[in-house]
């Protein structure tokens, strides 16, 4: 019995005693929030102040030709709905994207990337269509 | 001779209350000094990203203030999300993937701490988003303003 009360009373002086050090390892705080704010625009001039409406669009490309790894960017001057499909030379039409493509889908800032093509059997065709 | 010592009794009559005794004690005063600081508010940190950009994107703003007891050693921490502190906080947190634009940033703070001078001692939460993101916007340009993870928590801890 008098072993147990020892025993406890040590864990107890164990316990303030942490209490203590952490008492004076952090005496308080203080504490606010702030807010992230982003503002994305689509590459190119389409989000320059004054730029034209639907209708009075300039659209420019970036040729690739025989170069791989790159990125083709299109920018618009307003909003425009971008699409972009792909196909093969010796299977005209379009093809379903292997296991390492991923879309971004249709819309105002689309991307296509195509890493990877088994047996592709010829150059690989991009259509961007806006 | 009569006279004399009349004219003595008078003279030490009127000299008595010059002569009044006094006695002093002294006292101590006590001061038990509460320290602490106190924070600001927090500007907003900024940032303006182009899809796809070739370049990382370094925030604007994030400024804040804190007051502190002379002498006090104070720390940062940062903190994702609005919710109840939890001390001591993180020197950086991220990537965040903001859930209305879709673009990931990390924020961190302009130093780790410091120590106090009672006056107000500014410091910023600085934000970087890594380049080539393509984000998510259906529009030529979008903000974050629906976000509902745009929010965050700085501590102050000493």
């Amino acid at each position: 019995m008098r072993r147990r009360i020892d025993v406890a009373a040590g864990v107890a002086a164990l316990a303030l005693a942490a209490l203590a050090a952490s008492a004076a390892a952090v005496a308080g705080t203080a504490s606010g929030t702030f807010g992230v704010t982003i503002a994305l625009n689509g590459p190119g001039p389409a989000a320059a102040a004054g730029a034209p409406g639907p209708g009075q669009d300039t659209c420019l490309s970036e040729s690739l030709r025989g170069r791989t790894g790159g990125l083709v960017r299109v920018s618009c001057a307003a909003r425009r709905f971008v699409s972009i499909d792909y196909y093969l030379r010796r299977a005209p039409g379009l093809v379903e994207p292997d296991a390492g493509a991923s879309a971004g889908g249709g819309g105002m800032i689309t991307y296509y990337r195509v890493y990877s093509i088994d047996e592709a059997g010829g150059p690989l065709h991009m259509l961007v269509s806006f | 001779m009569k006279k004399l010592v009349f004219g003595l009794l008078v003279a030490s009559a009127f000299a008595n209350p010059a002569a009044a005794q006094s006695t002093s004690g002294q006292f101590d005063v006590n001061i038990t000094l509460t320290s602490g600081c106190s924070l600001s508010a927090i500007t907003a940190v900024d940032f303006a990203y182009t899809s796809f950009q070739g370049g990382v994107a370094n925030a604007t703003n994030g400024g804040f203030s804190v007051t502190c007891t002379n002498n006090l050693p104070y720390t940062f921490g940062l903190q994702s999300g609005a919710g109840a502190a939890t001390p001591p906080g993180a020197a950086t947190i991220g990537p965040i993937t903001d859930d209305a634009v879709d673009l990931q940033y990390s924020l961190a703070l302009s130093a780790a701490g410091g120590t106090g001078s009672g006056a107000a001692q500014a410091y910023s939460i600085t934000g970087t988003m890594a380049s080539g993101q393509a984000g998510t916007c259906n529009a030529a340009s979008c903000t974050n303003a629906s976000a509902t993870n745009n929010t965050h928590t700085l501590i102050v801890n000493y």
